[in-house]
């Protein structure tokens, strides 16, 4: 039964209204009554969860498998990892020994000017061979002018010959020259090849790591520095400013 | 016979004279590097040029290759006197019409030879 005394919801009656036939006026009391609509059926069917089941298993299974035998590559990736770690550090400690940014010597320049200064005193002492192969090449003619045909005149030619031989030995200096010229471009390559590898990390990395040991010869306290040109920035003297510290 | 030594290194010049004066050579003149041996060569007559390979701005192929372009200088005699003993390097002379090639180190009998063979005497 409907109750008659309830007030209808105002839905209700937008409702009727709506259900009203158009140019018809007045609605029965009746029809402005909701209908009462059945609930829907719910149906319940047997589930298949199976395929679930057996997708959880083999998850788990993978996973158990993950956990047992995956950890001793885990661990072996590690190692390797660390081994590859300690041997960039070790890479950069050697590139550290040979250009410390903060060392005080530029181990690639000191070779190349060594180099320099053997290519130049060569030079000098060939000049000097040179020459006094020349005078004596003036002697022998001289002598020669002067000595008749005999012994004497044959032993001259014979030092005649010796002088061609120092002409000839002094085409080392202009070969070592070369040689020497060679081992410094190789020695530029390898420093820019070295600088070009200190780049890829940060100079500070560089400034923190211990600076390389002296190479230097020492004689208790002081430094022996070998052979070396003149230069009075770098301490280095001339026989006469020796002298005149002697007085 | 005028003979020009190229070389851009002094020593090697100095040296070079030497051997020719003691072989029989006395008339030698001397340039530092390809260019100013090409102006010297325009400028006087030489009968034989010895020169150096390496050197700078002009080497010393590139030297034989102007003389040998050139319609007045195309007949001197050439001979390259160098470190450089690659066969490449003998053969790349060659094509461009080197007369001889001594590699360095070299005596006096050698160079004596070298000239004997290029000037046919």
């Amino acid at each position: 039964m409907v109750d008659q005394s309830r007030r209808p919801f105002m839905a209700e009656l937008q409702y009727k209204k709506r259900q009203r036939p158009a140019g018809n006026g007045a609605v029965p009391v009746e029809a402005a009554q909701p209908e009462v609509v059945a609930p829907p059926q719910i149906i319940v069917a047997p589930a298949d969860n199976g395929e679930v089941l057996r997708a959880i298993a083999d998850l788990s299974s993978k996973f158990d498998r993950f956990l047992a035998t995956d950890k001793t590559q885990i661990e072996s990736i590690q190692l390797e990892i660390e081994d590859i770690a300690g041997r960039i550090k070790a890479t950069k400690a050697e590139m550290a020994a040979l250009r410390h940014p903060l060392a005080n010597e530029d181990k690639f320049q000191q070779a190349s000017e060594e180099l320099s200064a053997v290519v130049s005193a060569t030079e000098d002492a060939t000049n000097v061979i040179m020459a006094s192969a020349e005078e004596m090449e003036e002697i022998i003619a001289e002598l020669k002018a002067q000595l008749p045909d005999g012994y004497q005149s044959s032993r001259v030619n014979d030092m005649n010959e010796i002088v061609v031989r120092i002409f000839e030995a002094c085409n080392f200096q202009d070969l070592t020259g070369q040689r020497i010229t060679k081992v410094v471009r190789a020695l530029s390559f390898i420093e820019e090849r070295v600088d070009a590898m200190m780049s890829v990390w940060n100079r500070r990395e560089f400034e923190s790591m211990p600076l390389p040991p002296d190479v230097s010869h020492h004689d208790g306290d002081l430094e022996l520095h070998g052979p070396h040109k003149e230069d009075k920035n770098k301490g280095m003297i001339s026989q006469a400013d020796i002298d005149a510290l002697f007085g | 016979m005028k003979i020009l030594v190229v070389d851009d290194y002094a020593t090697m010049r100095r040296i070079v004279r030497n051997l020719l004066t003691q072989i029989g050579f006395t008339d030698v003149d001397e340039a530092g590097d390809g260019v100013s041996a090409l102006q010297k060569l325009r400028e006087a007559k030489y009968g034989l040029v010895i020169s150096d390979w390496n050197m700078e701005p002009m080497t010393g192929l590139q030297l034989l290759k102007e003389i040998r372009a050139d319609n007045k200088l195309n007949a001197t005699p050439f001979i390259m006197v160098t470190a450089e003993s690659k066969t490449e390097n003998v053969v790349a002379a060659k094509e461009a019409g080197v007369n001889n090639y001594i590699v360095k180190p070299f005596n006096a009998d050698t160079l004596k030879q070298k000239i004997q063979a290029v000037l046919g005497t």
